[in-house]
């Protein structure tokens, strides 16, 4: 018996698995029992046999088990990443998403109130600082000598009018305050007033101000000019219709 | 100075023949365990394998007092036919442990006691093992099914279970006989109180 035969036969697994024909087992032993390479091979066959059947008695062996050990973690950490996900998602979703979104639009309408006040005060800075022409004036003369209201024509690229008024050369104090005021209510105050050098109370209006009604126009004294003269003393009263074609 | 070790079977004979006291302890080492395992192979009982052993080296101890050895150089063909005529005799004793009164064909011994090593080893083993191969060895030494049954049931081919049986069983070998080498030199250091480790 050769060792070659004994490695290409596998006889050391087949005689301690008990699947050597009686003759070759006997064959076998007397080879081992001189040979110490093959008896060790025998003692480690042993082992292995047992430690194999102990390691399936143990479980170690399982279909489960033996497919498991990689599958299982990256099973465990797949779902555990899927949940943490969902729950990232969850909240964008139903808490901070419609917060951000609301914060979105708000911030998107100041930035549009913030560009209307910017466009309105560049309107309202070139309006007074640019000279302008044609600017329609209107005298205004009292009720009881007019018939008809004093009527303003204003068009689309009027931006201020002019109202004159004759103060009377009697009319006490020095300031004057001026109302405007339509059938429903006063829309305009205009106070600190003085006569120009003609005599007369000269008020631009921005006709803005002015929309289209009849209003009723008072001009009162100052009563910080004339204490003694009481409170609201009316120094004149005129009607004025305000036009746009 | 201590007395020199017999090495072959020559010397083991001859040192027993003048009397040496290491020779028989050194016979007893080299063949005990071989015949320890023949007999509870086929005896299947612990106790009635240590008997057979007990007795074998006996009677070979008194064959070689008593000059009945033919060729010194054949101790241990001597050794294994003393066993076996002791496993016989065994197996027709009526004070045998269990109640044997014919040599059964195949006899069941029970289970090796798998050792430390051993156990490190398969798990060492399994460890390195992809799970089909694990699933081999289980149907293959546990379950004993055969290679035709294994292949169908893991679903691979005769030539693939050949393969994957060569492997498990060399990788086991090879971490087997390095922790085995390990423990034996820590043995040796525990002994002297100290000594070299072998890394693994």
């Amino acid at each position: 018996m050769t060792h070659v035969e004994i490695d290409t036969g596998g006889w050391v697994e087949k005689y301690v698995r008990r699947r050597l024909p009686a003759s070759d087992a006997a064959r076998f032993e007397e080879h081992y029992f001189v040979c110490d390479q093959c008896y060790a091979d025998v003692e480690a066959m042993e082992q292995l046999l047992a430690g194999i059947k102990d390691a399936s008695r143990r479980g170690l062996l399982d279909p489960a088990e033996a497919r498991l050990p990689w599958l299982m973690p990256a099973f465990v950490l797949a779902a555990a990443l899927s949940v943490v996900m969902g729950i990232g998602l969850a909240f964008l979703a139903f808490g901070r998403l419609p917060r951000i979104e609301s914060d979105l639009k708000k911030a998107q309408a100041e930035a549009r109130a913030g560009s209307q006040w910017k466009s309105q005060m560049e309107q309202l800075a070139a309006g007074q600082s640019l000279a302008e022409a044609n600017v329609p004036v209107v005298i205004l003369e009292a009720n009881r000598g007019a018939p008809s209201p004093n009527t303003l024509k204003v068009d689309a690229r009027t931006r201020r009018v002019l109202l004159w008024l004759d103060v009377p050369p009697q009319a006490p104090g020095t300031r004057y305050k001026l109302t405007l005021a339509t059938a429903d209510s006063t829309s305009l105050t205009i106070t600190g007033l003085e006569r120009n050098a003609n005599g007369a109370l000269a008020v631009s209006v921005p006709v803005s101000q002015l929309p289209d009604n009849s209003y009723s126009v008072r001009l009162y004294l100052d009563r910080a000019t004339a204490p003694s003269l009481g409170l609201e003393t009316l120094v004149g009263e005129y009607r004025l219709a305000v036009i746009r074609p | 100075m201590g007395e020199r070790v017999p090495s072959s079977d020559a010397d083991l004979v001859e040192g027993l023949l003048n009397g040496q006291e290491s020779a028989g302890t050194a016979l007893f080492e080299r063949y005990s365990g071989r015949v320890y395992y023949l007999a509870l192979r086929e005896l299947a009982s612990r106790a009635d394998a240590e008997d057979a052993r007990a007795e074998t080296f006996l009677r070979v101890f008194k064959a070689i007092q008593g000059r009945q050895m033919r060729s010194p150089e054949s101790l241990g063909s001597f050794i294994l036919a003393t066993a076996r005529n002791v496993i016989l005799e065994t197996f027709r004793s009526p004070q045998r442990s269990i109640g044997h009164s014919e040599i059964p064909e195949v006899a069941s011994p029970p289970e090796p006691i798998v050792d430390q090593e051993a156990r490190q080893a398969i798990e060492a083993t399994l460890r390195r093992l992809k799970p089909r191969e694990r699933e081999f060895l289980r149907l293959q030494y546990y379950e004993d099914l055969s290679k035709e049954e294994i292949a169908k049931r893991i679903g691979i081919d005769e030539e693939r279970v050949r393969l994957i049986k060569h492997r498990s069983l060399r990788s086991f070998r090879e971490m087997y006989e390095r922790l085995k080498r390990v423990a034996e030199v820590r043995k040796n250091a525990d002994t002297k109180g100290g000594g070299p480790s072998l890394k693994i």
